[in-house]
């Protein structure tokens, strides 16, 4: 009897669970910035030139994705895996934890981090990295783009630079700078020193040059220079306009443009055979050609139809096509490296604001909400954006995040700070 | 690097045989010690004695079908009541109004079985959605699966993934929803056997309906 | 037997040596590159001076509106005697033309250049030689008044004639 019973309610068993397990849908979620938690790094010796896990910290924060725990919080600063209590994390609401020591290998700083899952105590990856003494804020923006990637699914922005332009009144005289800094503001390098106006820096793939406009010869000029050994090389010398250049993602040309055949019109610039050619034909202003990710088309503002908006030209059979429908001033366009994402200045009710275009679905957000907006520049992984504007009649540089609708504001500096370029790597 | 790989092998070795002995625990436990599982089975909240009692009996003859093996013989065990009857016509009479009676209340347990399934289903889902923080990399038409294991207590015991969106960080998120919410309180005032039935292993279906992207 | 123990060996060979290729991969070092970067300089230029002999009461700067590009009436008068002055005493001048901050500073470009080529069509209409012209637009890149209010704006919205 026993057996038989044993037997049947064994089969029971096997179909019961043989049979589909319930199955919830989630379709919902919150998508509030990420709880993480930057322990402090460990290490031996003397005090470090600079505050690695801050800085890390700093940079998660400013993407607008990360919520870091306050150090002050924290109940215990693990350098390994081993000294980590989990408890004291989930205390925090920690999501995600990152742990590093360093060490001093040389001449070589050598930091071995992880990142690792709070509730599920599960590692997610344990990597080395290793730098110059110099280099510790490198070794900073490497680590915050790791993290940044393996928690948010994109490449990391954190190590790449901006190139901007300030000026400075006094006297009546005014002195331009163009600059380059890291993203988050430090360590400020001085490329170029002017008295006369500088514009539209823009970067050349291998972030190794920088090309822009200079009225130091008395009319606006492209110049290119080499950012390590400073050569500088003049690249057009026409009348009228010569501006707003910009580098192609292939390295090979340069799109501008030109008044030196009436009217502005937008031209390539062979950089090897060092040739023009024309490719609008238009007595409208075209002007402010940006490249699309794959070296063949441009988008570009054009007024054509009456006041300014963004077109697309395609170089090989030179068509032109409108892009923008909304509002009645659409200037500057950049394409992000997601080639959708169409940013611009976008006018609404005698307000100028950013707002980004969704080329696949239309869509048309305004992404801030300070009113003289202009130059925006979007960061390679097409995440976030910095864009130039005016608070309290300073010129100022704001950030935004594309996703996240996060702002803020950059360090202010001397005198005013305008036209913002984000390197490309 | 070799000292690394074989703490390693041997972290991986003494995984096997705690797997193993545990398994041949089980194993164990499930042949020798099969009485007073079934004695469990019988001791069930005695207000549901007679209807939920019916209903195994109902669901396991259903399941039962395509396996041709005796079927009324788990019937006379947990029911001693219509075994003392011994008049044959007003036994069958008897026994069919009775076997009405159950049908009906039978049917309508299974419809609030269902209610019930459902209305903790949704408490799941509203803790998993208060929790799902999803990454900028997440787009409409992404799907991960997952496997997930509860205890009575509501407690997650271990998460599985089944089916990759493709996306790492898409399939760690909602991992990590499930990790974050840790527990499932509500499930406590589950009865076992709807808990058993549902909620000991299911299926969750990340699939998001409200992205921009 | 003995092939038993030698695929059996192989496959725990294989699995160990698999297992030893994931060590290596997690342990690659990330090495930081070094970035230098230099100040460029760049040559004195000297821009020359006017030359222009028109009366130094005679206005040299136009103001526009918003949006448009039309000379205003005292403008055409002042430039009138500007072109009566260059027609007898030829000189190069320069007209540098300006729009305010609002917008992209690129547009603003082409904006100051096309008040600029507004005012040069004018002079050449009442017979200067357009050889002694050239128009430089700045753009928005020398504000004449730095506010950002109506009465500013109205200021940088100019041509100069130097």
């Amino acid at each position: 009897m026993k057996k038989i019973n044993l037997i049947i309610i064994l089969f029971a068993f096997i179909s019961l669970s043989a049979s589909a397990e319930l199955s919830i849908n989630i379709t919902k979620g919150i998508d509030n910035p990420t709880k993480i938690a930057i322990a402090p790094l460990s290490f031996y010796g003397n005090q470090l030139p600079e505050d690695t896990s801050r800085i890390i910290e700093d940079n998660l924060k400013r993407s607008g994705l990360f919520d870091p725990i306050s150090r002050k919080n924290m109940l215990s600063f693990p350098g390994t895996i081993k000294d980590i209590y989990f408890r004291d994390w989930k205390i925090l609401g920690a999501e995600y934890l990152v742990i590093g020591s360093l060490i001093l290998s040389g001449d070589f700083y050598e930091i071995t981090y992880s990142l690792l899952e709070v509730h599920s105590s599960r590692l997610v990856f344990t990597k080395i990295a290793k730098g110059s003494k110099r280099q510790l804020r490198d070794l900073s923006h490497h680590i915050s783009d790791e993290v940044y990637e393996a928690i948010t699914g994109i490449e990391g922005a954190f190590s790449t630079k901006v190139a901007y332009v300030t000026s400075l009144k006094s006297n009546n005289k005014t002195l331009y700078k163009l600059m380059v800094s890291d993203v988050d503001g430090a360590r400020e390098r001085l490329i170029l020193e002017s008295n006369h106006p500088i514009m539209s820096p823009s970067w050349s793939p291998d972030a190794k040059e920088l090309v822009y406009v200079s009225f130091e010869t008395g009319r606006p000029a492209v110049f290119r220079q080499n950012l390590a050994n400073a050569n500088r090389k003049q690249l057009t010398n026409f009348r009228g306009l010569n501006g707003a250049p910009s580098w192609s993602p292939d390295g090979k040309k340069l799109a501008l443009v030109l008044s030196k055949d009436g009217n502005p019109e937008i031209y390539t610039f062979d950089l090897r055979k060092e040739k023009f050619i024309r490719h609008t034909n238009h007595f409208a202003i075209d002007t402010e050609p940006n490249w699309a990710p794959d070296s063949k088309s441009l988008v570009f503002t054009s007024d054509r139809g009456g006041s300014p908006q963004i077109y697309r030209l395609t170089l090989k059979n030179g068509e032109v096509q409108r892009l923008t429908f909304r509002g009645s001033y659409n200037a500057r366009p950049r394409l992000a490296s997601n080639g959708r994402t169409l940013v611009m200045i976008h006018r609404s009710a005698h307000q100028f604001h950013i707002a980004t275009q969704d080329l696949v679905n239309g869509d048309l957000r305004i992404l801030s909400n300070t009113s003289l907006d202009e130059s925006p520049t979007v960061s390679p992984n097409s995440a976030m954006l910095l864009y130039a504007t005016k608070i309290n009649n300073r010129g100022v540089l704001a950030a935004v995040s594309l996703d996240a609708g996060v702002k803020f504001l950059l360090p202010s500096k001397q005198g005013d700070v305008r036209e913002p370029a984000w390197s490309p790597k | 690097m070799n000292i690394l790989f074989f703490t390693r092998l041997t972290s991986l070795i003494l995984a096997i045989s705690l797997s193993l002995i545990l398994h041949l625990v089980v194993i164990y436990f499930l042949f020798n010690k099969w009485d007073e599982g079934i004695k469990i089975q019988k001791v069930s909240p005695p207000k549901y004695l007679q209807a939920k009692l019916v209903n195994l009996d109902e669901k396991i003859k259903k399941k039962i079908q395509p396996k041709p093996k005796p079927k009324p013989k788990p019937k006379p065990k947990p029911k001693p009541k219509p075994k003392k009857n011994n008049e044959n016509k007003i036994k069958h009479k008897i026994l069919d109004e009775q076997e009405t009676k159950s049908l009906q209340a039978s049917k309508q347990l299974e419809l609030e079985n269902k209610k019930i399934v459902s209305s903790y289903s949704a408490y799941i889902i509203e803790r998993i959605e208060a929790n799902w923080n999803r990454p900028p990399s997440a787009r409409r038409g992404m799907e991960s699966k997952l496997l997930i294991r509860l205890v009575p207590t509501g407690q997650v015991i271990s998460v599985k993934l089944l089916k990759t969106s493709g996306n790492i960080a898409f399939d760690r998120s909602a991992e990590q929803a499930v990790y974050k919410v840790g527990s499932f309180d509500k499930l406590q005032q589950l009865d076992i056997q709807t808990f058993e039935k549902n909620f000991r292993k299911l299926q969750l279906v990340f699939k998001p309906n409200d992205l921009r992207l | 037997m003995k092939k038993i123990y030698k695929y059996s060996l192989a496959t725990i060979v294989l699995s160990l040596s698999l297992v030893g290729c994931s060590i290596t991969k997690n342990n690659s070092v990330a090495t930081m590159t070094d970035d230098r970067i230099t100040t460029g300089s760049i040559k004195n230029n000297s821009i020359q001076g006017s030359t222009l002999k028109t009366d130094i009461k005679v206005p040299r700067v136009f103001y526009f509106e918003f949006d448009k590009v039309m000379l205003s009436s005292e403008a055409r008068s002042a430039l009138r005697l500007h072109a009566q002055s260059l027609r007898s005493n030829p000189a190069k001048i320069r007209l540098l033309g300006h729009a305010d901050e609002r917008g992209s500073r690129e547009y603003n470009m082409a904006l100051g250049e096309n008040r600029g080529n507004v005012v040069r069509d004018f002079l050449i209409q009442e017979g200067v030689s357009s050889s002694l012209i050239e128009v430089i637009s700045y753009g928005e890149e020398k504000a004449a008044s730095s506010g950002s209010n109506e009465d500013s704006w109205a200021m940088n919205r100019r041509v100069e004639l130097k």
